[in-house]
């Protein structure tokens, strides 16, 4: 079984860390993108290990080439022509993909609502329910000035709004390597802003949540 | 802004972040995934974190985000 950590672009050498199972890397050219595989008797299971040997790979990858499209763990062919077949229909719009992430990371922000916020008692049926929305509206609106103010120095953005519970806000930024800092800046001055609730910021990452085009 | 110096915590949140990327994101083919998930565990793992949080993300619970890893390997 073949398995594909991402893709970078032609023409491009192995960078130089093991794979799953101390597996050596390959390189599979199919045109303009050029996947990272290793090679296995059997299809890999996603263990812990082997979920951080796969993301060291599109990590070093990246260092490397300055630009990859990491592939979802998982994804494995029987043999080269499997590969070739699945990639080609969609080869030119990966190499198009990796023009628009280079020279970019991710970012990942989750906002997380205090626990035990005072909940109010549900009433009659109709005002409970106008309270549920009302809620919602709230947090919506909540998530969105949060998400504003960092979505403006990003190149692209995904984000989700949790309805209920304390998760507020999931979101991935796509921020050039020149608007970082501002990025890390409103981060911090949003934190700030909003002290009962808890940020959480992770990067930089390579571009996980971007590898597919919107 | 105050930042969890908790680094327990902080590396349980990344190996959650880097799971729910490795598993849920990325560029998928022609649907030709099969996935199998062994016990993913939460342990330290050495990477960057970036920032942050207020005081309140060090009253977060070990479970809490046991649980978010349930939901991002689910």
């Amino acid at each position: 079984v073949i398995h594909v950590y991402g893709f970078v672009a032609t023409p491009a050498d192995a960078p130089g860390v093991d794979g799953l199972c101390g597996a050596p890397l390959e390189t599979v050219q199919v045109g303009p993108v050029t996947a990272l595989v290793s090679r296995h008797d059997e299809r890999p299971e996603a263990t812990e290990e082997a979920v951080i040997r796969h993301a060291r790979v599109v990590e070093a990858a990246l260092s490397l080439t300055g630009a990859v499209l990491p592939a979802r763990f998982g994804t494995g062919y029987e043999d080269d022509e499997a590969l070739s077949r699945a990639v080609e229909p969609r080869a030119d719009a990966l190499h198009d993909r990796l023009g628009s992430v280079r020279g970019c990371c991710e970012f990942g922000v989750r906002v997380l609502l205090p626990e035990n916020e005072p909940t109010p008692k549900p009433i009659g049926g109709g005002e409970y329910l106008r309270q549920r929305l009302r809620g919602r509206d709230e947090r919506a609106r909540l998530a969105a000035s949060l998400h504003g103010p960092l979505g403006e120095v990003a190149r692209e953005s995904t984000h989700r709004v949790g309805d209920t519970g304390t998760a507020l806000l999931q979101a991935s930024f796509l921020v050039p390597d020149d608007a970082r800092e501002e990025f890390e800046r409103r981060l911090g001055r949003l934190a700030e802003e909003h002290g009962r609730l808890a940020f959480i910021g992770t990067g930089p990452w390579p571009p996980y949540s971007f590898a597919e085009a919107a | 802004m105050s930042v969890t110096t908790d680094t327990s915590l902080v590396e349980q949140v990344t190996l959650l972040e880097l799971v729910d990327r490795v598993l849920n994101k990325g560029v998928v083919l022609t649907g030709d995934i099969t996935l199998s998930v062994a016990g993913v565990d939460l342990v330290y793992v050495g990477l960057r974190v970036l920032l942050s949080s207020v005081d309140t993300l060090d009253r977060i619970e070990a479970e809490r985000v046991e649980q978010l890893l349930a939901e991002a390997v689910a």
